[in-house]
């Protein structure tokens, strides 16, 4: 966590810091849209705002890297060519964003915007956002486990602001100018943290980080993976039940495959438009010669694995292509999850190969 | 991330609720509703790529009269007073028909139903589905006495058995899979009635593989009809029909899973009915019945089960060129059930042919008129569920082009046939829907809208059949050596060739491979004979030639042959002419021996 000034604000004064928030700023938040079923979208008042969500339906990530965008519009008729692209978004602060959520932000921060080019489109939306986390204080889903991905239950870095709840009151952690610029517009609402109410903070973390590594399998698969030592059965056994919704990769925070179509209004007009894709479907890897690296669907399958959880992808992201969130849990269509699928390769694993599920553990069972 | 609307995926049965996100059109897509009964957390790939419906190329912008050659845009009240002129001329004269789609809403529907009544002075009413559902919902009627009111999806994993009729149900009903999946899981022993075990059937206890022809015989030995040599022959030795009588008769809450499309004989669904009488007399059964478009169940209680004893011509004698002078098809597209030469042949038997359609399909192609409705994410309305529960789903986008309501323009035809409806907005229409259907009396439609969902009241059935005839013999089909067993079929691929999945984008591009049409031989035989797969093989039938290429299909018994049921020309090339169910007029293709070769043993060889 960044260890610059801790701030604490009293729990029952969260609408009145939303309250100041949205008097400068758009604010893209939790809300609910039917009991149980939360997502995120703009809100204009604090009431508005689900405090007590646990994983939204769609990761807040899609405010950034939407499912269907508009990346340009094309007029080839002029001379020369017109491309149009969208114009800028207007600043917006993503609020109460779940740790691993914001895990995921920064690995697409890495994604889009790492390499030798930079993605236009997520740029102009990452330029105009800034995120507060809105840390767990007890498992946000009866499926997580953020703290076997490093993505919770809080952050250690890569936020603007994080609040993290600590029974009547609220820790307020700045990680950016961004965040600073934040903590500004609500300054007499806070105070300094004392050193008590950090003792709680760090004692609650620890518990809840217990808790949720107990679920899981990460480390064991991990070197399964990579070690290509899965035994064949197991993913012609993952492979049989996958249905080929493309579910985990639509909920996936991490998840950064996209289609690109072209939907012309004549010959020589129309837009380009980006969709959300996914490795799991047959089609996504066909290239144009009709040809197909990955024709069945044991080989997608294996292939998504190894890219969320080899070690050659871990090196080059720095990070595993799992946040824990287990929001794949709840949309597969056929047990072919990533906590499902953690399980069954450590099953799978001849017993001396196994590897513990324990926290940090790597000793044979 | 803006929520538009909280509705219901418009492609099979299941009906699993979903909302629409997005902005605009352009960014239009769809996530799961969590709670049942309206969702399930869990979509398949229509129900994600669901959004992309929304701007697909092929949605219709503005009526069309056809010219010669091709159409031209044409106003709306034109395109209305032109149609109700032409119409006028045939009015009560048994010569219009309509056909309807089972994805309908319960509003639109009773509205169209009102039309063929009043306005055209009692039309001919039916629905396209009826032709590859129909068999199984007489069937199971006719045993049960009853609408055979089924279970919802979410109570499968309740059971602590469950039966299957069909292996397929990962491809053709991928959320009623999830749940048996799940359940089979959690140990629950399933088993699987069909001719093949399909996907389910690595995971399943039992796996009954049912002779072409057969399943009402076995079905009737589990019913509980005593075991003989001849239902060894349709399947089922004796030790599994031990097995599987004791499975059953030991459970207590078991589910079976009905898939009318599958189910193409009155005579198996009535055994399946036999089975469900059965197991009530001792436990509290359910029944999953499953429909191939959302809202078969509503369609057929709100529009098609109000005509009593003057129901008229059924879908199979309508597609029948002379019998009608004019046609009126609305979302459905005819392509699915008639070749190309024969939908042509049917438009040039009419003198009228009117398409109300939201996208262009092979119908709106051959039609005189074409109106464009407002469809999937553009209507608010209701549906039914096989349930008895219906469910709410809102308007997302204002209709795109001069895309209309279906409930306007039937209002708007209604009034230039001077018949104008009783009704001029939504909650009208549903007051009369109310009024007029049974068992939609009791419906709260402030509080459908408001809860997303209501239960309706008991609907009685009408016309049931008094006999349903024979089964299939099985002893009809050859078993020449060298020869294969054609079988038609219905399979997961058939939406390759819904307009909506040729629109572009992700669902275009997943069922690409599947609109040519291909024929699924045995892992087995494709080894044996040295075919590779892709190979064109020439099949050979007492009816005719024709080259198909050829898949492997795991699980396919060796020396049988199936040819997906979307692929209708060539069905009806090669297996003849369906045969029709009377009165429903619903279709089954007997089995018939095909000679498979290759026309070149070196391009179809390894």
């Amino acid at each position: 966590m960044n260890h610059s000034q801790v701030y604490s604000l009293k729990r029952e004064l969260l609408p009145a810091l939303a309250s100041r928030l949205l008097e400068s700023h758009s604010l893209v938040a939790p809300t609910w849209i039917s009991p149980g079923e939360a997502i995120f979208a703009t809100v204009d008042q604090p009431d508005q705002i689900a405090w007590d969500y646990g994983n939204s339906l769609i990761s807040p990530v899609a405010e950034l890297f939407p499912p269907a965008e508009v990346l340009f519009e094309f007029d080839l008729a002029s001379r020369p060519p017109q491309l149009q692209t969208p114009p800028s978004p207007q600043p917006v602060v993503l609020f109460a964003v779940r740790p691993c959520d914001a895990t995921a932000l920064g690995y697409l921060d890495d994604f889009f915007l790492g390499g030798e080019f930079s993605d236009s489109a997520y740029a102009r939306r990452r330029e105009a956002t800034t995120t507060v986390i809105w840390a767990c204080e007890s498992p946000a889903s009866e499926h997580c486990f953020c703290s076997c991905c490093e993505s919770g239950p809080v952050l250690e870095q890569g936020y603007d602001l994080q609040l993290v709840p600590v029974g009547d009151q609220v820790l307020v952690h700045i990680g950016s100018e961004k965040g600073t610029g934040l903590k500004e517009t609500c300054a007499d609402l806070l105070e300094i943290a004392d050193e008590l109410l950090l003792a709680q903070e760090k004692e609650q973390t620890e518990q809840l980080y217990q808790e949720l590594s107990a679920q899981g399998n990460i480390p064991a698969a991990m070197r399964a993976i990579s070690q290509g030592a899965v035994p064949e059965e197991c993913w012609n056994s993952l492979a049989a039940r996958c249905m080929e919704c493309g579910g985990c990769s639509m909920v996936c925070p991490k998840c950064t495959c996209f289609e690109v179509i072209d939907l012309h209004t004549n010959p020589e007009r129309g837009v380009r438009l980006r969709t959300w894709d996914s490795c799991r479907l047959c089609g996504y890897s066909r290239e144009a010669s009709g040809y197909n690296p990955r024709p069945e669907r044991a080989d997608r399958v294996t292939r998504y694995a190894y890219h969320k959880l080899s070690y050659a992808c871990f090196q080059q992201n720095d990070t595993h292509g799992c946040v824990g969130c287990g929001r794949c849990l709840d949309v597969c269509l056929g047990g072919v999850d990533m906590p499902t699928m953690l399980q069954e390769i450590r099953e799978a694993m001849p017993s001396g190969r196994r590897v513990s599920a324990a926290v940090g553990g790597n000793q044979a069972d | 991330m803006l929520v538009r609307a909280s509705t219901m995926c418009p492609f099979c049965g299941c009906q699993c609720g979903m909302y629409l996100v997005g902005e605009n059109l352009l960014g239009a897509a769809t996530i799961p509703a969590q709670t049942p009964p309206r969702g399930a957390s869990r979509l398949c790939l229509r129900g994600w790529q669901a959004g992309s419906l929304l701007r697909s190329p092929r949605l219709l912008d503005t009526p069309l009269r056809a010219t010669e050659p091709g159409f031209a845009p044409a106003d709306w009240d034109t395109s209305l007073a032109e149609i109700a002129s032409a119409l006028s001329g045939f009015r009560g004269s048994d010569s219009i028909g309509l056909l309807l789609s089972g994805g309908l809403t319960n509003e639109e529907a009773f509205a169209l139903a009102q039309l063929a009544r009043v306005g055209l002075g009692g039309s001919h009413l039916d629905g396209l589905f009826a032709l590859h559902e129909g068999a199984a919902l007489t069937g199971l009627r006719y045993s049960l006495g009853e609408a055979g009111q089924g279970a919802q999806l979410s109570q499968i994993p309740e059971c602590d058995l469950l039966v299957s009729f069909s292996g397929d149900l990962s491809s053709l009903y991928p959320q009623a899979a999830a749940y048996v999946l799940s359940s089979i899981r959690q140990g629950v022993p399933l088993i699987v009635v069909d001719s093949l075990p399909g996907a389910l059937g690595p995971w399943a206890q039992e796996v009954i593989l049912v002779e072409p022809g057969g399943l009402a015989t076995v079905a009737q030995a589990l019913a509980g009809v005593p075991w003989t040599t001849e239902v060894e022959a349709a399947g089922l030795a004796a030790e599994q029909w031990e097995a599987v009588r004791e499975m059953l008769l030991a459970s207590e809450r078991p589910g079976l899973l009905v898939p009318l499309t599958q189910i193409s004989s009155p005579q198996a669904a009535c055994a399946i009915g036999e089975i469900i009488l059965g197991l009530r007399a001792t436990a509290p059964v359910q029944v999953f019945i499953l429909h191939g478009e959302p809202n078969v169940a509503g369609v057929s209680e709100v529009a098609l089960g109000q005509q009593g004893a003057e129901a008229g011509l059924c879908v199979d004698e309508m597609l029948q060129p002379g019998k009608l002078k004019a046609l009126i098809v609305v979302e459905a597209d005819l392509a699915e059930v008639l070749p190309g030469p024969a939908l042509e042949q049917l438009a040039e038997s009419l003198d009228l042919l009117v398409v109300i359609a939201s996208y262009r399909t092979p119908t709106t192609q051959v039609a005189d008129f074409v109106l464009p409705m407002a469809g999937f994410g553009e209507r608010a309305g209701s549906l039914t569920g096989p349930d008895g529960l219906l469910r709410w789903t809102e308007q997302a986008f204002e209709p795109g082009g001069q895309r209309q309501a279906l409930i306007n323009i039937v209002s708007g035809l209604s009034q230039q046939l001077g018949t104008p409806v009783e009704w001029s907005t939504l909650e009208e229409l549903q007051g009369a829907l109310s009024r007029q259907v049974p068992g939609y009396g009791q419906i709260d439609w402030a509080g459908l809208r408001r809860e997303g969902t209501w239960p309706r009241g008991t609907y009685p059935v009408n016309n049931l059949p008094s006999a349903l005839g024979a089964e299939t013999s099985i002893s009809s089909v050859p078993a020449e050596e060298e020869q294969f067993l054609l079988l038609v079929r219905p399979d997961g691929q058939h939406w390759a060739l819904d307009a909506r999945t040729q629109g572009g984008g992700i669902l275009e591009r997943e069922y690409q491979q599947s609109r040519e049409p291909y024929l699924w031989v045995s892992p087995e035989d494709l080894e044996e004979k040295g075919w590779r797969e892709g190979a064109v093989l020439q099949v050979t039938t007492e009816h005719s030639c024709r080259s198909l290429p050829v898949r492997s299909r795991e699980g396919l018994r060796p020396g049988w042959a199936i040819l997906p049921r979307q692929f209708v020309e060539l069905a009806i090339a090669l297996a003849g002419p369906p045969y029709v169910h009377r009165p429903v007029g619903a279709w089954e293709w007997r089995p018939i021996s095909a000679n498979l070769s290759t026309h070149d043993r070196e391009s179809g060889s390894k």
